[in-house]
């Protein structure tokens, strides 16, 4: 249910009033950064899936229709944005194995310890086909078929990939934490 | 025991050192497993989901201006459709009159001193014997015919036979024949027919004749049109690439315009020359963020270069009816006239002024342009033309002085519409 307040905002946008537009964009950027860090390897990338999203949001804004929450509606645009940016990128899922995994970094950390900045590096840290969907499955709770859907891939690797990413993650955790021991 | 080991003893045997602080977080921390499968997505899900990042400064003026081209697309989608329904009515009207002159050849009826004489259904035959009777009156007139040789050169040995058969009718007055002349002709003799009419107006001379008009040569232009101006900035000076990035970012195209005042001569043919005044006013919009009571404010200003151009174009009219297509192109000499607006520089904590800063050269500068000029007469005497032109132009030079950090680049592309007089 919309709040009174964000439904005259989003009707304020809606008839392009700039201050409208404005004071949604300070209400839901945080969020939207977030899952578009996620998204992405960089900061600059999150950066520019950031404004493509509202760009895209602003011109999609009639076709919210009021129906469901606000957020959850812009945070499905987000996604959508940041899965088109690296597909526009030749983003091919075959690509990626493990061989394609980073070099470790981060600071020494005891599993017990990690906290957001370090959980996000080390989901930055995964190759991209990973870290897609791991983000889809784990994070935002897609399931394997509307993954494969999404990227025009099998289900079958949408598991393959999840089931590696996980492995990925937990290396990094442990090595992380030997480190720190 | 000696005595050295009861000193250790006794020094040492109950000390109680120090235990670091996080050492039995560590112990703890080897001790627990590292989660697997859906107990690991679980930990990242419940940290990261909902999580808010920063958002960093100067996003929300990059997404203004990213969203500010959309507007632009809008303009050109506008002026797109305008184009083609100009060409789709421009087709009807053709169209039809190309009908109407068909359908006028098999029944035409000419006003002769109040009288009507009809002219008999025609073939393609003897619309050429009328062409070739009028040929025959302007040689029993006695006076030279420009537009008469041409025609001749075209008349196949056919025709002339046929013009043998054809008996003289003298009772048509020499204008009347051309008007059912070239209203009569068919469709498919065309290569006759646009060479008819780039011959430019056939006047009859009281005395019956004919001869291409050596007069009206001139004709004059008055013309209004938005555009749209490309702002492109260079690097002149070393470090100024962050002066560029804060110029690129604070100023966006606006509509631009300008008013012309043209004169075009008739050359020989379907060539002309066109000149005249230009007043041209390139428009960018200044925006920027700058901090009031406490809240950032976006202001927004407008930044004007005033140019006074006199360009030099020859024209080229391809054959037509009423409808006619110019295709211009030609270079163009400008005087920056003024300046005025804001731009933001790293080296000041306010917007400095265009026009103070010393930035723009007051000389003139040279460009090109090129255009596509459609025309269409109104009034009963035709002498008033619509004119509508999609214009593009490039000015080559740049317009801030040599010492300036960065080098200024236009260029430019349009609409305009606006009349065209015959000037006696």
């Amino acid at each position: 249910m919309l709040s009174m307040k964000e439904k005259e905002l989003i009707e304020g946008a809606l008839r392009d009033d700039e201050r409208c537009q404005r004071a949604l964009f300070d209400r839901y950027a945080p969020l939207l950064m977030g899952v578009c860090q996620r998204y992405c390897r960089t900061q600059a990338e999150a950066e520019d899936v950031l404004q493509d999203t509202f760009v895209r949001l602003f011109a999609k804004l009639p076709k919210y229709g009021f129906q469901g929450s606000f957020a959850g509606w812009a945070r499905r645009l987000c996604v959508n944005v940041a899965l088109k940016t690296y597909q526009r990128k030749r983003f091919s899922m075959e690509q990626t194995g493990l061989d394609n995994t980073p070099e470790r970094g981060g600071a020494p950390t005891a599993y017990a310890d990690l906290g957001e900045q370090e959980l996000l590096q080390l989901i930055q840290a995964l190759p991209d086909g990973y870290r897609i969907v791991f983000n889809l499955y784990a994070i935002e709770g897609y399931s394997h078929k509307e993954i494969g859907e999404r990227l025009g891939i099998q289900e079958a690797s949408s598991r393959s990939q999840l089931l590696k990413a996980r492995k990925v993650l937990q290396q990094q955790i442990a090595h992380r934490q030997r480190i720190a021991i | 025991m000696s005595e050295l080991d009861q000193l250790f003893r006794d020094g040492l045997g109950n000390r109680k050192p120090e235990v670091p602080a996080d050492l039995w977080k560590k112990i703890k921390a080897n001790k627990a497993t590292i989660p697997e499968g859906e107990a690991l997505d679980q930990l990242f899900a419940t940290t990261l989901a909902n999580r808010q990042a920063a958002v960093p400064r100067g996003m929300w003026a990059r997404i203004v201006a990213a969203r500010r081209p959309a507007a632009l697309r809008r303009y050109a989608a506008v002026a797109l459709l305008f184009l083609f329904a100009l060409a789709g009515g421009s087709y009807l009207v053709y169209d039809s009159l190309t009908a109407a002159a068909t359908q006028g050849g098999r029944a035409t009826q000419v006003q002769t001193d109040g009288t009507a004489a009809i002219v008999p259904p025609a073939s393609p035959t003897q619309d050429r014997a009328i062409l070739s009777d009028t040929a025959d009156l302007r040689a029993t007139s006695g006076t030279t015919a420009t537009a008469s040789a041409p025609v001749q050169s075209f008349t196949s040995p056919s025709t002339e036979e046929s013009v043998n058969s054809v008996p003289p009718r003298s009772d048509f007055r020499p204008q009347q024949l051309a008007t059912v002349a070239i209203s009569t002709l068919p469709p498919e003799p065309l290569l006759l027919a646009p060479l008819l009419l780039t011959l430019g107006p056939i006047n009859a001379t009281p005395e019956g004749g004919f001869r291409a008009s050596g007069r009206q040569r001139f004709q004059g232009e008055l013309v209004l049109g938005a555009a749209y101006a490309h702002q492109r900035f260079g690097l002149q000076a070393e470090g100024s690439q962050a002066q560029r990035e804060l110029r690129e970012v604070s100023e966006f195209p606006e509509v631009s315009y300008q008013l012309s005042a043209r004169l075009r001569y008739r050359l020989g043919g379907a060539w002309r020359l066109v000149t005249g005044l230009t007043y041209t006013e390139l428009r960018n919009q200044f925006e920027y963020e700058s901090m009031l009571q406490g809240n950032d404010r976006l202001l927004r200003s407008n930044n004007r270069l005033r140019l006074l151009e006199v360009p030099l174009l020859a024209s080229y009219e391809l054959p037509g009816r009423r409808l006619r297509v110019g295709i211009n192109a030609g270079p163009l000499l400008h005087y920056t006239a003024g300046v005025s607006g804001h731009y933001l520089d790293p080296a000041s904590a306010r917007p400095r002024e265009l026009a103070t800063a010393e930035q723009y050269r007051r000389q003139l500068g040279l460009g090109w342009t090129t255009s596509l000029t459609t025309t269409y007469p109104i009034g009963k005497q035709r002498s008033l033309e619509l004119l509508v032109e999609p214009f593009f132009k490039q000015y080559t030079g740049s317009f801030t002085a040599p010492d300036a950090a960065l080098s200024e680049h236009y260029w430019m592309g349009g609409l305009q519409v606006g009349l065209r007089k015959q000037l006696r």
